[in-house]
């Protein structure tokens, strides 16, 4: 009976036992992984709170809030409600372990709907897609949002199946899908890339089903139809936020990203997947491991079969499509290598909004990794191949069940980071001060630092600054300030009047001075702080509230009059001027 | 040769489909504001506020000049307010009689957008034990609570408004620069400004370099919304506004269209409708 059973649930029972590996090895109590430049939402339900209105201030003085980085609204629902019944550290790791699962197991499902015919190929390609190299070595970032994204490319791809055999089923699934998206990272880019996906999948079936054009089209319609229906909740602010996002991505070298994604994309790299120029370089064991060329060079054996059985069946027109596919898709992903790498500059220069696709290798990588893997589920018949392709897949991407893969960083310059993290109590207690004020006002982090991700010498940690995710008040950040001219006045860190006037015009009303920042963040840090900790003990705009650790607290002085009924303080949020200037700027 | 052309040709449409397919999204120039005069804002009261030429066109200097002609600083109302969401706030302005300005700390945006409406709540002569409690309590915590007394003293100029139910308990500040934080304004509805006109965008500038300010002309609201001002308790006049970022009604259409869809789909999957006509169709049957 078992024995009977046994080949129905194997897949279900690979792919969890793979994901109980994973949790039961990287879980640890009390520690949440942290890092890089995605975050995880330390206290979601504020977190979630400031994503719900069209207008998050949370960040400068108000952003539009169409999407913007971590706008994954989605996703901070599911962390909420997990956060309700599990300590974080252990809905992060339920949430981690879930979408782990599924990436695997939904490609399964995928490629066993499309084609049905061997089980075994299908797990094969399912662990292609959920435990490649590629993304092990990415995965060095704890970064739910990223696989989201990721796992919006099977879900989709059971929604375009359905379709055609039960459409409202179809829609479900492309409604979850498009979702699931939504809340990953970089979200604009993979939206093109899923829908391209699923464009491209829909063909297949048109091929391999013998569906005429004309139903290819309205399918493809339905498809896009279902997309902009299920996301128009912010899909339809997109218009506004781009003055935003146009205006950041105007003042971006994309050539200099496009090369630079595109530095390991060569040929042989790209057959063996390692074309994702790893963001960890050689800091990690696992990125030292894989640049060892005969270990890599295994990954060889994949397109050494598949090419061999897709050229050999060309004459199928499903088959074609499948080679044709995968060759446009190389021609994608190697962005600017030769050749005909000026190409795809050009493609960035001058077709508009092809710069959302400035890192080809990261962006069109995913969709070549789904592809693959699809090719694999297909293409491969073999036991023996299957055997040998399933000991490659598990053998590399040992860090997944090892509780390496988001492991900790040695650079060479002898610095060490951590994945895990505890948010130390001095952060909590901070915020928890400022969360409690009910006034009005922003919160302003000094001293200004060269990066977003900062490093926090005593808890080793580079990352997004911890209070970013923990502060119900709007917060001004203090990195680029040239980004808009707004906060110039931020400069003016060694003349108090002047910063106080112009930072209580701006309704700051707390100040946290944060000496714990490395090198990294700041030019001197130390020298830094102390000028900054002097200016603001030397006049009467603000005042220390306390020391928390490593964190100075200040917060707006206010002045009254005994017999007067009105105080001075900060501007606030909305006031009547009492007299007015006018300058002409010279 | 049939497969052949049928794949070129699906690569043909695969190419047009994705140049249609890039996001049809709106660029915009970020404004450039000129790096900061600090220095010589410093020197200003932090009750004043500054206009710098640069930022506004030759349409929006007029009508500041125009504005001024009429603008007595002697006279700036008393505005209390409370932030709803951060995309929608309520304002009432009391005591005025002449020409104000409204300046609203968030980036300018030509989408915040303020529309005049009744004073939001009711006025209330005494306050209860429980909100006089709780503000002399949290006294020692923070700063810019009002204490009872200068709560008494609001109440006695017409200061403060309340919600008609519920609680009324909720923070109140000091005065700071002629502006009172009250929580205890009543909540609003969602669609209240749905087909209400705003105030013309030719009002709304750009003040401390950041703000939206807008230009409040006293003879323009008597005359174009005599009924929604009503006379004070010391004189003058007091009227509501609702200054709020016009994405959200766009938010709120959007996401209703969105969650309308996502529970058609559902309701639809969870009656199992199998051979759907849809389906039938795509299946040639």
């Amino acid at each position: 009976m078992i024995m009977k059973k046994l080949p129905q649930y194997a897949p279900v029972l690979i792919y969890g036992f793979l994901a109980m590996l994973f949790c039961l090895t990287h879980y640890k109590e009390g520690f949440l992984f942290l890092r890089g430049d995605t975050g995880y939402p330390l206290a979601p339900e504020i977190y979630l709170k400031n994503h719900m209105y069209s207008w998050f201030n949370t960040y400068w003085t108000g952003v539009a809030a169409g999407h913007a980085l971590n706008f994954g609204f989605p996703l901070l629902v599911i962390i909420y409600l997990l956060n309700l019944v599990f300590d974080p550290s252990q809905s992060q790791m339920i949430l981690l372990t879930g979408l782990f699962f599924a990436s695997g197991y939904f490609s399964y499902i995928f490629f066993s709907l499309a084609s049905p015919e061997n089980i075994k190929s299908n797990i094969l390609g399912g662990l292609f897609f959920m435990l490649n190299i590629s993304i092990v070595g990415e995965w060095y970032v704890p970064n739910p949002w990223f696989l989201l994204a990721y796992i919006g490319l099977p879900v989709t791809g059971i929604g375009c199946y359905f379709l055609v055999k039960d459409f409202w089923r179809g829609v479900l699934f492309l409604t979850f899908g498009y979702l699931s998206i939504t809340s990953g990272f970089a979200n604009t880019p993979f939206i093109v890339i899923t829908i391209l996906s699923n464009i491209l999948i829909v063909f297949y079936f048109g091929i391999s089903k013998k569906i005429n054009f004309g139903k290819q089209l309205v399918l493809i319609t339905s498809l896009v139809t279902t997309f902009i229906l299920t996301n128009l909740w912010w899909f339809s602010l997109l218009f506004d936020y781009r003055q935003e996002g146009g205006a950041i991505l105007n003042t971006l070298n994309v050539s200099h990203w496009a090369v630079d994604s595109s530095r390991n994309a060569n040929i042989f790299n790209m057959l063996t997947n390692s074309f994702m120029p790893s963001l960890a370089g050689s800091s990690t064991s696992y990125s030292r491991f894989l640049e060892n060329f005969f270990i890599a060079g295994l990954y060889i054996f994949f397109p050494v079969i598949f090419l061999a059985y897709l050229i050999k069946k060309f004459r199928n027109p499903r088959i074609a499509f499948l080679l044709i596919v995968y060759i446009v898709l190389i021609f994608l992903l190697k962005g600017t290598q030769a050749p005909f790498g000026t190409i795809y500059l050009l493609m960035l220069e001058y077709v508009p909004y092809f710069s959302i696709l400035k890192t080809p290798a990261e962006k069109f990588g995913v969709l070549f990794l789904f592809w693959q893997a699809f090719i694999l589920s297909i293409t491969f018949k073999r036991n023996s191949h299957i055997m040998i392709g399933v000991s490659i897949i598990l053998l590399l991407a040992y860090p997944a069940y090892t509780g390496n893969l988001f492991t900790d960083i040695s650079t060479k310059k002898g610095l060490k980071f951590k994945a895990s993290q505890k948010v130390p109590q001095s952060y909590k207690k901070v915020a928890a001060l400022i969360n409690e004020d009910e006034f009005n006002g922003r919160v302003l982090i000094l001293p200004l630092v060269l990066d977003y991700q900062v490093r926090y010498n005593s808890s080793s940690y580079q990352g997004l600054p911890f209070l970013k995710t923990m502060i119900k008040k709007p917060l001004i950040g203090n990195w680029n300030i040239e980004r808009d001219n707004t906060f110039l006045f931020l400069k003016n860190l060694q003349n108090e009047p002047v910063f106080s006037a112009w930072a209580k015009r701006f309704n700051i009303n707390w100040i946290v001075l944060n000496r714990d920042l490395a090198t990294r963040s700041t030019k001197n840090p130390a020298d830094e702080i102390k000028e900054i900790e002097l200016m603001l003990n030397s006049g009467d705009g603000y005042k220390k509230v306390g020391e928390f650790e490593t964190l100075a607290l200040y917060r707006a002085k206010i002045r009254e009059n005994s017999k007067d009924i009105y105080s001075e303080g900060i501007i606030p949020h909305i006031y009547s001027p009492s007299k007015i200037n006018i300058i002409k700027y010279e | 040769m049939q497969f052949s052309k049928k794949t070129i040709g699906n690569s043909l449409l695969l190419f047009f489909l994705l140049i249609f397919l890039w996001v049809p999204i709106a660029s915009g120039k970020q404004s450039v504001i000129p790096a900061p005069a600090a220095k010589l804002v410093s020197d200003m009261g932090l009750g004043e506020i500054v206009y710098f030429l640069d930022q506004l066109d030759e349409k929006k200097r007029s009508i500041l000049v125009e504005f001024l002609r009429e603008y007595d600083d002697s006279e700036s109302p008393i505005l209390e307010y409370m932030r709803l969401s951060p995309d929608k706030y309520y304002l009432n302005v009391h005591n005025f009689d002449s020409n104000f300005i409204i300046n609203f700390s968030e980036k300018f945006h030509k989408n915040w957008e303020i529309y005049v409406v009744k004073p939001h709540g009711k006025k209330l002569l005494s306050i209860n034990n429980s909100n006089s409690q709780k503000n002399i309590q949290s006294a020692n915590v923070s700063d810019y609570k009002a204490d009872l007394k200068k709560i008494r003293i609001f109440l006695q100029k017409g200061w403060l408004s309340f919600q008609t139910e519920g609680h009324q308990e909720s923070f109140i500040s000091k005065v700071f620069y002629n502006s009172i934080q009250n929580e205890n304004l009543p909540r609003g509805k969602i669609f209240e400004t749905f087909g209400e006109t705003s105030l013309p965008e030719k009002y709304h500038l750009t003040g401390n370099y950041l703000s939206n300010s807008w230009l409040i002309s006293a003879d323009f609201i008597k005359k174009n919304y005599p009924k929604k001002i009503i006379e004070g308790i010391e004189g003058g006049y007091e009227v509501g506004f609702i200054i709020e970022f016009s994405h959200k009604k766009l938010f709120i259409i959007s996401l209703a269209v969105s969650g309308l869809f996502v529970l058609i789909v559902i309701v639809v999957n969870l009656f199992k409708v199998r051979n759907d006509s849809i389906s039938l169709w795509f299946r040639g049957v």
